[in-house]
């Protein structure tokens, strides 16, 4: 037995206790019934289960799934002039320096030193610096798309200006196939839900990457569905 | 004929197995079981999960089961246990986290 799963039953037993107490545990016999969790309509918490009618089981005993919407992972700055740099700071100045100029692309891409932000060029004179907000601690600031989703076909882009892409290609904002598939394997990874549900995706990223490759409309399906918490609706400043 | 009851008693009891691989989750205390194939979700309670631990490191009848719970938890090996983990062993087949296998 490895030890992970030497940990978990561990962790099994635990939770049931000694002699008498299995009994007791698993007495009355109803009450070993396990609750369904679905989706807030209603519908299993799976991709397949999506599919599925809803299930029948009582309200009172069902926990509620829920995921963040793609565009809750970013953490987008106002808008820096690639023209001006009055006033800036070191980063900003760095950023400004590798991003000025009609040579360098719009959407090219300049990391922050730390490698915690990224500053996007987005227009011949104007740059945003894009950070992770909310993201599992298993995921890099600066993973790249292709890391996760390797025949997404994206090149060098970054998760972050993935999804800060998506944003501005709308409508509705954020809400490429794309991003949807990145945010359900951040929220996979980060294993809780928002605040407003019950249960997290009952599954880990590595789920998140099979699905992209062998059962992509049915899960895009799905995580539209459950990837609905804080869809930021306005503009950036 | 021979009587229903008499004819389950003559057969030996069935073996069960995993249905696909497993993921675990506990959220509050609860057991959240991911199925992959196809993909399905339940969550299970303390002796459920025992249960269905044990048959996931290999296929095993209702006794074999309650003989290694019994020596994991130091209780006793009883006719009631074993009909515990029975009733459990039949619940996770019918929502299809096990089912039946040969020996």
């Amino acid at each position: 037995m490895d030890h992970q799963r030497a940990s978990r039953r561990q962790a099994i037993l635990k939770g049931l206790g000694k002699g008498g107490a299995v009994l007791a545990a698993a007495s009355p016999l109803h009450s070993y019934a396990t609750r369904n969790i679905v989706t807030t309509t209603g519908q299993q918490c799976t991709v397949s289960g999506n599919q599925s009618a809803a299930v029948s089981a009582s309200a009172g005993t069902q926990q509620t799934c829920g995921a963040y919407h793609p565009r809750h992972f970013i953490a987008v700055s106002q808008s820096f002039s690639l023209t001006d740099n009055t006033g800036y700071n070191a980063n900003q100045q760095a950023a400004f320096n590798a991003l000025s100029g009609s040579a360098v692309p719009v959407g090219a891409e300049h990391w922050r030193a730390d490698n915690l932000a990224v500053f996007i060029k987005t227009s011949a004179t104007t740059m945003r610096r894009v950070a992770r907000a909310g993201w599992p601690g298993t995921v890099a600031a600066n993973a790249t798309v292709v890391s996760v989703f390797p025949s997404a076909g994206t090149g060098g882009k970054s998760i972050l200006a993935q999804l800060y892409d998506a944003w501005t290609s709308g409508p509705p904002p954020g809400e490429t196939d794309l991003a949807y598939f990145l945010a359900a394997y951040l929220n996979a990874e980060l294993g809780t839900p928002p605040p407003s549900f019950t249960a997290a995706l009952p599954f880990d990223g590595p789920y998140v990457q099979t699905q992209y490759n062998t059962n992509y409309a049915n899960a895009l399906t799905f995580f539209k569905l459950v990837c609905v918490t804080d869809p930021v609706t306005r503009a950036f400043p | 004929m021979i009587p229903e009851r008499h004819a389950h008693a003559a057969l030996p009891a069935p073996h069960f197995a995993i249905v696909a691989p497993l993921q675990w989750r506990e959220i509050d205390g609860q057991w959240v079981v991911f199925r992959s194939d196809p993909p399905g979700l339940c969550e299970v309670d303390a002796f459920g999960a025992a249960v269905l631990n044990i048959i996931e490191e290999g296929p095993g009848t209702a006794p074999q089961v309650a003989g290694t719970l019994s020596r994991l938890t130091e209780c006793a090996y009883t006719d009631e246990l074993v009909q515990q983990v029975t009733e459990h062993l039949r619940w996770l087949a019918s929502v299809g986290l096990v089912e039946h296998a040969l020996p």
